[in-house]
């Protein structure tokens, strides 16, 4: 008797194990892995909601699967979106979170809520800002024949960019840092389309969590070395504009510009501050025509200063411009937080950031210049 | 049953290493955020340093009270009714200690990975292990902690892996929050060194107690390492206004970073810290069934085992949602406190009555 | 009077007892002529020219007297002469090999052990293959591999403990250990646990380990089986205990750790660089790989989806989308697939089991993907555990592993990657709660050692290994120079 007590017990339990299920379980082909998700605004104010997930059924034409709608909050999207989808749509891949442009501008504020609160969704999702419609781009990347899916597509175009400081590292996880931190303005990838493909046009700059303003390729690049960070870009001047004796129009010079140490200093005269920025950069010449000796350090030098003054000066009107739009990216307002913590709580900083002193020192060394000089 | 509960002084170290750091970690950052802004690291080394005192002047005086552990002291001090009493009572916090931490580790769990599944299920999944180890004893236990060295070991590579996440701007200005407000705040930054007065519990068990002050001194200080740079780069990365908002700091921490082929790495990392954190609960049980057994006098036997992971399993069915189960460690955190301070009294009045005997003997 | 008559050797009684048993040969002879007596011997097993040259020549050509005396009795020309005064005891000896001789007038049996039992060539076992070492294995008889085991070890400290076990077989059992290296506590100890075991009998050698076994529902083998002498020779240097028995080839060594299941020959034959390289990937494969891969793969497609790299994302959706079943169901297949085949395998003639194993091959690889019933992903999964689990050079090891592996198939199915921890960590605390002759089976890693870790996941060279390990404990801790 006992024996069959047992036996029946342990029958039982095997099959609630059984019958029960599993509860969290997400089948691999079964979801809808959400590469890309497009977010603009519609007339009536409400969020268009655009989402891109591969298709893998051999007896479909199309690569990928596009599905939009409108609401106002994006897990509500992302549960309308399933009915139409025949599979469950799952935002765990996610590579790109792609913003129109006049969206970024009204204000991303809390839309990015269901990816930090959700663990499942990634932190290291893009943060991009198209110029036109998202929706109109996934569905124009259809017709790129030359090209793979949309969201393979955008996620080797921005690493690559990444890799020649062509567009920042944004993610979620960092602009949402920046967002709350309210000292340090965060900054996002900027690119356009047309029917030929993408193209990374720079950076978008933000105040606050508004879009403010975005700069090229190369502004991305010195924006970043006042950032501190590391950088690897190409800079390429015009013989023109080092005021040369040969200034044709096509005698110019392309260096490659791949570490830099910054150095800031800050002090607060008074009511507004004074920030020094000294920059020491560190380069390698790709291609000049130039007639300069590289080897003889007389001339090295002379270009080296020439160039570093041309630096100087695009870093200034650079300067000038984050100052114009009121965004902050560099910091400067966290370094006057820490180092000067009165003088910071008396002021908002963003009133006074436009008033701001900017002195920059920039130097430029050839480490080497290639195999011939 | 004296054998399978053997352990050194170092290895009681690692214990309570373990079960101070395994739980404790995860909401800290947040809470210090909350109270002090970006100066939680100072909170940690103020608290620290008060821990490894309490510690030192605990494991002193067990050292004064000639190896016995605090259940045979209490019975010694306040005569056996009462010294009984209050075991049932040491007994009682050491049990909802364990309780409460299985219920926040479930709970943690869910939010991590599994929203759906039911929580009953889930306790006997990550239950099941720590009742076979605290079966076979504290020998077992502790020597288990061994293994969660490398869950550590993971943790601080990866911090060295997010230097450029970190920003030493957001730890500064230093002491903007002022003393009276960390001073406050060791009353949050002390639940994460509950777990230095287990040694009390489980003194008698030490085989070289000449080493144990020593081992356990050194315990706290690792502890208080350990806790200060977390909370220093959780703050360095989030900045001290982003940080109130998390409930998982630690969590959210191991999805800033991207690795090359497989992009998230939180899954593996916070899967790793499930062993620290199961251990940190085994030692509460471990705890309160050795106290549990030394007040009934009993040797270990399957029936009272079978109860005792019932009444666990129960009182952790108590809190209903996030913030009751929060609400709970709260109670946890006090009444340790306050354990704590009954400890060294016992103590205390214990070594004096020795000494006084001692005296008398000498007359 | 009496007295002698109670301590003769019953011969009717002897007579009685080896009825129905034809392979017993009784040799009628006379002695001085007058006297009858008997040769009682097992006629396959007994040398028989030698057993009539030194043994029943002799003996015929004594007189009663000299047989009387014990003195000439010890002196016939044999090694292994034996006085045998009890009946049964008699009776025992005939059915142990020796040949007695039985006269009613004297009080005692003679008793000659020269048995000539069919021996193989000791060639190396094949499970236990390695490259630089000897090629030659233990046989089935016990004295010829004492008699090896002395050829290795030329010294008197090597001690062999004798017992006789099986109530009905009677089989030698003897304990090999090194009198002063080994601890005398663990000797004793396993000696009187081994003597007290009580079984009819022992087809092999698993029965004494399971009779001794502290932990018999543990999945995890507590003693070290080999069939090589040179294994059984290392582990008698380091203070371990042998034990060998009669009638199987096979020894097993005490006390052993978790990390000696994956240590051979070849890690010490080789220079320490390329041995430790040898143990690092023979743990990653045997225990990383062949445990946690299949299950990885499981828990990361059935619920943590987006723990998939994205290179490799849409080549598994691509070829998950045909299969109909769950990962859980797919893999299962393949691997009981594998199972079948491994344990078919042990039984099939060479010649058929190489051209099985390619029909397998072809069958699993191929035509199941093109079938649609598994994807790509999971053949490489499946082969590579598969692989990766023959590197183990203990087989109670890999076959603790194997099931260790459906277990977490299983649970990491239902619970995902918490599944895997929950069991990882319910397995490491078994191990670290088990013992091997009672000594820790997880250290050095578990009650820590450093001396110990010199010789578990890498070998350091023999320069820093001077001490003996720890578990054996030793009298003499560090070697000689």
């Amino acid at each position: 008797m006992k024996k069959v007590k047992s036996l029946s017990l342990f029958v039982l339990c095997l099959f609630t194990f059984f019958i029960s299920g599993c509860w969290d379980q997400k089948i691999f082909e079964e979801i809808g892995l959400a590469l890309a998700l497009g977010l603009e605004q519609t007339e009536n104010g409400k969020i268009l909601y655009s989402m891109t997930m591969p298709v893998f059924s051999d007896e479909i034409d199309e690569t990928i699967e596009i599905l939009s709608t409108t609401s106002d909050l994006l897990r509500q999207s992302r549960d309308q979106i399933r009915y139409t989808s025949g599979k469950k749509v799952e935002g765990g891949k996610i590579q790109h979170i792609i913003f129109s442009k006049e969206l970024a501008e009204k204000g991303i504020d809390n839309i990015l809520d269901v990816f930090i609160r959700s663990s499942e969704n990634p932190l290291l999702a893009n943060i991009v800002v198209v110029d036109g419609s998202p929706l109109e781009m996934l569905k124009m990347s259809r017709d790129y024949k030359d090209k793979p899916r949309i969201g393979v597509y955008m996620a080797n175009a921005i690493n690559n960019a990444r890799a020649h400081t062509a567009t920042p590292d944004s993610r979620i996880y960092s602009f949402t840092i920046l967002q709350y931190c309210e000292t340090i303005d965060p900054i996002a990838i900027y690119i356009s389309f047309n029917e030929m493909g993408i193209k990374i046009e720079g950076t978008a700059l933000f105040n606050k969590n508004k879009m403010a303003g975005n700069i090229g390729l190369v502004e991305t690049g010195l924006l970043h070395a006042l950032m501190g960070e590391k950088i690897q870009f190409g800079y390429y001047i015009k013989a023109r504009s080092m005021r040369e004796e040969d200034d044709s129009d096509d005698r110019g010079i392309s260096i490659l510009l791949h570490r830099v140490k910054r150095k800031v200093k800050t002090y607060v005269n008074g009511t507004s501050p004074e920030i020094n920025i000294s920059l020491d950069f560190k380069g390698i010449v790709n291609e000049t025509d130039l007639n300069y000796r590289l080897d003889q350090s007389k001339d090295k030098k002379t270009l080296e200063d020439k160039i570093s003054i041309l630096i100087k000066q695009d870093c200034i009107k650079l300067l000038k411009y984050l100052q114009e739009i009121g965004s902050d990216p560099i910091g400067f307002g966290e370094i006057i937080r820490a180092k000067h913590n009165e003088y910071f709580k008396s002021v908002s900083w963003k009133s006074i950031y436009p008033d701001v002193k900017f002195d920059i020192d920039v130097k430029l060394n050839f480490e080497f210049y290639g195999a011939t000089n | 049953m004296n054998g399978a509960n053997a352990i050194t002084a170092r290895r009681m170290a690692l214990f309570t290493f373990v079960c101070q750091t395994g739980i404790g970690i995860i909401t800290l950052p947040t809470a210090l955020a909350n109270e002090v802004g970006h100066d939680g690291w100072i909170s940690v080394i103020i608290t620290g340093l008060l821990a490894v005192t309490v510690a030192a002047l605990i494991a002193f005086l067990l050292k004064k009270n000639s190896g016995k552990g605090i259940l045979d002291i209490n019975k010694l001090v306040f005569g056996r009714v009462i010294g009984t009493g209050l075991n049932f009572l040491i007994f009682t916090y050491l049990l909802i200690a364990a309780s409460a931490g299985a219920k926040i580790f479930v709970t943690y769990l869910r939010i991590s990975f599994f929203p759906l599944t039911p929580p009953l299920i889930m306790s006997l999944l990550i239950l099941t292990p720590s009742f076979y180890m605290v079966w076979y004893g504290l020998k077992t236990v502790a020597r288990f902690k061994t293994c969660t060295l490398f869950s550590y070991a993971i943790i601080l590579v990866y911090i060295i892996l997010i230097y450029r996440d970190i920003r030493l701007t957001f730890l500064m200005p230093v002491g903007e929050a002022g003393i009276i407000p960390l001073l406050y705040s060791i009353k949050i930054t002390y639940f994460s060194f509950i777990g230095l007065e287990l040694i009390a519990v489980f003194y008698a068990e030490i085989t070289d107690k000449d080493k144990a002050l020593k081992w356990h001194v050194y315990a706290n200080i690792f502890s208080m390492l350990f806790l200060l740079i977390i909370t220093a780069a959780s703050t360095a990365v989030f900045g001290e206004k982003f940080l109130p908002v998390q409930s998982v700091a630690l969590f959210n921490l191991f999805r800033v970073y991207n690795v090359n082929i497989l992009e998230r790495v939180d899954l593996f990392i916070i899967a790793s810290w499930f062993f620290a954190m199961g251990c940190s609960i085994r030692a509460y049980m471990m705890a309160s069934w050795y106290s549990l057994i030394k007040i009934c006098k009993v040797q270990k036997n399957a029936f009272i085992y079978l109860l005792y992971i019932f009444l666990l399993l129960i009182i952790s069915r108590i809190p209903k949602d996030i913030n009751q189960s929060y609400y709970f460690l709260d109670i946890i955190n006090y009444s340790g406190m306050g354990i704590t301070i009954f400890f060294i009294l016992s103590l205390f009045i214990s070594a004096v009555k020795m000494k006084g005997g001692k005296k008398h003997e000498k007359g | 009077m009496r007295k002698k008559k109670e301590q003769r050797i019953d011969l009717p009684l002897i007579q009685e007892r080896i009825k129905d048993c034809p392979d017993v040969k009784q040799k009628n002879v006379f002695i001085d002529d007058h006297h009858e007596a008997w040769f009682f011997y097992i006629h396959e097993n007994i040398d028989n020219d030698l057993i009539q040259r030194d043994f029943i020549s002799p003996i015929i050509n004594m007189t009663y007297k000299q047989l009387s005396d014990i003195k000439a009795v010890k002196n016939i020309p044999n090694g292994s002469i034996k006085l045998v005064y009890d009946t049964n005891e008699a009776i025992k000896e005939i059915f142990s090999g020796s040949a007695v001789f039985v006269f009613e007038l004297i009080s005692y049996a003679i008793s000659c052990k020269i048995d000539k039992v069919e021996k193989r060539t000791p060639i190396e076992p094949s499970t236990e293959k390695n490259i630089r070492g000897p090629h030659e294995g233990f046989l089935e008889v016990l004295e010829s591999n004492i008699g090896m085991l002395r050829r290795k070890i030329r010294n008197d400290a090597l001690k062999f403990k004798t017992v006789t076990l099986g109530s009905i077989t009677n089989q030698t059992v003897v304990i090999a250990y090194l009198e002063g290296i080994a601890n005398k506590d663990l000797v004793d100890g396993l000696f009187d646990k081994i003597s007290s075991i009580k079984l009819d009998g022992m087809p092999a050698i698993g029965y004494i380990e399971q009779s001794i076994i502290t932990h018999p529902n543990s999945l995890f083998p507590q003693f070290l089986s080999t069939e090589r002498p040179d294994k059984a020779m290392a582990a008698l240097l380091e203070g371990r205990i042998v034990i060998l028995m009669d009638g199987t080839p096979v020894v097993l060594i005490a006390p052993v750790t978790f990390i000696s299941f994956f240590q051979s020959l070849d890690d010490y034959s080789t220079p320490w660089v390329l041995g430790s390289f040898l143990r690092i990937v023979r743990i990653l494969g045997g225990i990383f790989i062949a445990v946690f891969m299949p299950a990885l793969y499981i828990a990361i497609t059935s619920f943590h989806y987006y723990a998939v790299p994205m290179e490799l994302l849409l080549n598994l959706a691509k070829s998950r989308v045909e299969v109909p079943f769950p990962p859980i169901v797919e893999i299962l297949i393949l691997e009981i697939t594998v199972e079948l085949i491994r344990e078919a395998a042990i039984r099939l003639p060479t010649y058929i089991g190489t051209a099985v194993s390619v029909f397998a091959g072809l069958i699993i690889g191929q035509a199941a993907v093109e079938a649609g019933i598994v994807s790509n992903l999971v053949i490489v999964i499946v082969a590579a555990t598969a692989t990766a689990s023959y590197v183990i050079p203990s087989t109670d090891m890999a076959l603790s592993i194997r099931i260790i592996r459906f277990i977490f198939m299983l649970s990491a199915s239902v619970f995902g990657i918490i599944g895997i921890v929950a069991c990882t960590i319910f397995v490491l605390g078994h191990i670290i709660a088990l013992d091997s002759l009672g000594q820790p089976y997880f250290t050095p890693f578990s009650p820590f050692s450093s001396e110990g870790l010199k010789d578990s996941i890498v070998r350091l060279s023999f320069k820093k290994l001077k001490r003996r390990p720890v578990e054996t404990r030793a009298n003499k801790k560090v070697r000689s120079e």
